[in-house]
């Protein structure tokens, strides 16, 4: 579970607030999607959540771990693939992986399953032993998503997960992300895609311009709108509203 | 082309300094120590060229001297140079994008080229600058032959030296490159093939400086009288660089405008031979660079798949791994651990250059003290660039359960390994080159480096957490042009100097060897220990706050 409660987060170099006031729930079992326009918030909401940045106000809790305060514990629960590569090159699949293993102490029996089953998902056998340097973008994002979840998560945050994945690795990823959510466990990623959110989410938050402009449950009735209907309605009406504003 | 090629170093520059401090407190902060830093250093430069220049000019040897002066420059830039020129043209992030682009590899070879010259004319002018105005005033109160536009041709000589040297290390590099990146791809240690050419280069700029140091050491201790082997020396290292003769003219009122011309020239031709060469070798070796490393990982039965190690293990192992698959981070570790015990045995030349030495040796050990703690302090650059070195990767550190403390502590252990390799080296070789087999002055030695060391390997370190550049584009720009390690740097020549200083004033002392040994290693071997101490103890301090200050 993520409880993000009255989020802000102000950088400090420019002064420019990228998030503002947020809050948000997001339960086990449940996958939900962020979304927003370019430079709505949605990284920067994401880094907070992971711990990669501070905050200036509010609290994320994840599994009941505030991350500011106990962010080791906060941290182990996560398995989070980030929307640039920045994994070592230097290191070969297989090493990289065990890194990661030996960070959240995974058993050396579980590991090997682990790996060998995530593996064979996003065909990357041959691939493993092989340096980061040498993949594509795609194998490079495999590796990151087998690297989230060798340890199998109880929260799965995914930033741009679909980006450059084969459509057999799309459909893998999808279908995996749906039987974590049916083991109870929480998955949260923003994208572009509407229409995989549109499939694949239970429910959806919109952030525009460092403010949620509206969660809603996508089973419930949207008046015969698709997602990307509405997510340009809201978009557009926040922008409006802003131009009014500076203009008044 | 030529608008292509200045739009290009702006932006190369731009990003340069782009990268540089955020808050204006720390710039402005650094920027003082710079310039206290430099001003010193060039002051020393200064009264040590007036010194020499006045004594070799006396003799008849001023030109010589202006010779060997730039030739002390020239070796400056080949030794750093090479090292610019490698992570500028071959081991820079941009390589791909800029193959990318309707540029042709000529224009991106000379931009990287100009980036690299610019780096090595700081350099070179911070030493040229002092030395030549000290020279041209002895030769002005002197009449050695100086007129007055000496000190304004001076600035044309300064700009145009490094670029010998460096289209030297280019010549070699370019196609050694070339054919190491056919090697590259079948999995070739290309670091290590780099790391013997780069410590050749080195070989070959000590020799050279350690026959320069000598005949000038014989100078200076024997008073005004020089010797024949000098005066031949002196005669040889002319000769040999002829090829500084237009810029030596120029400098000595010597058909100074015909000689300009074919300074300047010669130059411009050398630079259009390099480029011109460029257009085969580097083009292709951008290519075949940028295809990647291949598959270098460990193939076949033996290739361990699932290792489970510990956590402080794993991420010694990751240091480890990453350091070595870094070619240029690589070489400059490597340099780290030779470094000290090559100046070592380098300064062999110092003892046997004066029969009237200061008691019980202490004028070589407490300048091997002084020289390898600087060299120990200055090139463990897993410690000095600890965090910067993980770039954007670090960000994928923060988001592991991984306490700032336990990272600390993993980086300053694996920078402290090379430190006791390098201390443990240079206290090796010490007793051979300097005839002292006292087993207080080696154990000493080695205590002194070990704690010394491993004091600065914690400040550098501490200083990397508070403000790392975790955008570099290049290596070089992590270990050579970077501001953020000033302070620590002159806080070890600080130290060095304390070590010199007190180590000549025990020489004069009138006891025996032994106890001279004791007191010495016992007082610096204490100094390296409380700055160990401090060192850490300011570390673990906040590690914490630190490593989650650092963001995006």
């Amino acid at each position: 579970m993520i409880e993000i409660s009255n989020l802000t987060k102000i950088y400090k170099s420019n002064n420019f607030k990228a998030v503002d006031d947020i809050s948000l729930t997001v339960n086990s079992g449940e996958i939900f999607g962020f979304l927003g326009p370019n430079g709505a918030g949605k990284s920067t909401t994401i880094k907070c959540i992971t711990g990669i940045l501070s905050y200036d106000k509010g609290s994320i809790r994840l599994n009941g771990n505030e991350i500011s305060e106990n962010p080791i514990e906060a941290k182990k629960r996560i398995g989070f693939v980030p929307d640039e590569h920045v994994i070592y090159d230097g290191l070969t699949g297989y090493q990289y992986i065990n890194f990661i293993c030996n960070v959240f102490g995974v058993d050396i029996k579980i590991r090997e399953e682990r790996i060998k089953e995530y593996a064979v998902l996003f065909s990357m056998e041959e691939k493993l032993k092989d340096k980061i340097a040498s993949y594509s973008h795609g194998m490079k994002q495999k590796i990151s998503l087998i690297s989230a979840l060798v340890h199998e998560p109880e929260i799965f945050i995914l930033d741009e997960p679909m980006t450059g994945l084969d459509p057999q690795s799309s459909f893998n990823l999808k279908t995996l992300m749906q039987s974590y959510a049916k083991a109870g466990k929480t998955v949260f990623f923003s994208s572009h895609i509407l229409e995989v959110v549109e499939k694949l989410c239970t429910k959806v938050a919109i952030i525009n311009k460092g403010k949620i402009a509206k969660v809603f449950d996508l089973s419930a009735e949207r008046g015969g709108k698709s997602l990307e209907e509405m997510f340009l309605e809201i978009t557009s009406a926040c922008g409006e509203s802003a131009q009014s504003n500076e203009s008044i | 082309m030529f608008q292509q090629y200045i739009g290009l170093v702006k932006i190369l520059t731009r990003n340069l300094i782009g990268t540089g401090f955020k808050n204006k407190k720390g710039r402005k902060a650094m920027f003082s120590a710079m310039i206290a830093g430099l001003l010193l250093l060039c002051a020393y430069i200064a009264f040590n060229a007036f010194v020499l220049a006045d004594s070799l000019g006396k003799q008849g040897f001023f030109e010589e001297f202006i010779y060997a002066l730039l030739l002390g420059a020239q070796i400056i830039v080949i030794f750093f140079g090479s090292f610019a020129v490698m992570s500028y043209l071959f081991y820079s992030k941009d390589n791909a994008l800029l193959s990318s682009l309707p540029v042709s590899p000529r224009v991106v070879f000379l931009a990287k080229f100009t980036m690299a010259y610019l780096a090595e004319l700081v350099f070179a002018s911070f030493i040229l600058i002092p030395a030549l105005i000290a020279t041209g005033v002895v030769g002005m109160v002197n009449n050695f032959g100086i007129a007055w536009h000496f000190f304004i041709t001076q600035f044309v000589v300064i700009l145009l030296i490094p670029v010998l040297p460096l289209v030297a290390v280019s010549l070699i590099f370019l196609p050694v490159m070339y054919a190491f990146s056919f090697f590259k791809k079948r999995a070739v240690g290309g670091a290590v093939i780099t790391a013997v050419m780069y410590l050749g280069l080195i070989v070959v700029s000590f020799a050279l400086s350690a026959s320069m140091g000598s005949a000038i050491s014989v100078m200076a201790d024997g008073g005004f009288t020089i010797s024949d082997s000098l005066a031949s020396a002196l005669q040889s290292l002319k000769t040999a660089t002829a090829f500084n003769y237009p810029a030596v003219s120029i400098l000595t009122n010597n058909n100074v405008l015909l000689n300009l011309l074919i300074f300047v020239a010669g130059t411009a031709i050398i630079l259009a031979g390099v480029t011109l060469l460029s257009s085969f070798f580097y083009k292709n070796t951008l290519k075949l660079f940028s295809e990647g490393q291949g598959s270098s990982g460990k193939k076949g039965k033996n290739a361990r798949v699932v290792e489970a190690d510990s956590l402080n293990k794993s991420l010694f192992l990751k240091e480890f791994r990453t350091l070595v698959s870094s070619p240029m981070l690589f070489i400059s570790s490597l340099m780290g651990i030779i470094f000290p015990s090559a100046i070592v045995f380098v300064m062999r030349v110092l003892p046997s250059s004066n029969g009237e030495e200061v008691g019980s040796g202490m004028l070589s050990i407490a300048m091997v003290n002084y020289i390898a703690f600087i060299m120990l302090a200055g090139t463990n650059f897993p410690a000095s660039i600890g965090f910067s070195r993980e770039g954007k990767s670090f960000y994928t550190l923060k988001s592991l359960p991984i306490s700032g403390k336990t990272l600390v502590n993993s980086k300053l252990f694996f920078a402290t390994t090379i430190t006791l390799i390098s201390a443990f080296l240079t206290a090796v070789i010490f007793p051979f080159v300097s005839g002292i087999y006292n087993p207080v002055a080696i154990f000493g030695l080695f205590l002194t480096l070990l704690f010394g060391g491993f004091g600065m390997n914690a400040i550098t370190l501490h200083y990397d957490l508070k403000n790392p550049n975790l955008s570099w584009n290049n290596i070089n720009e992590l270990t050579k042009n970077n501001k953020r390690q000033l302070k620590p740097m002159l806080l070890a020549v600080g130290i060095g100097m304390f070590f010199l200083v007190f180590g000549i004033i025990l020489g004069f002392a009138p006891i025996s060897s032994t106890a001279v040994y004791l007191i010495y290693f016992g007082i610096s071997a204490g100094a390296g220990f409380l700055l160990a101490s401090l060192g850490y103890k300011k570390l673990s301090d906040n590690p914490e706050g630190l490593f989650n200050a650092i963001e995006g």
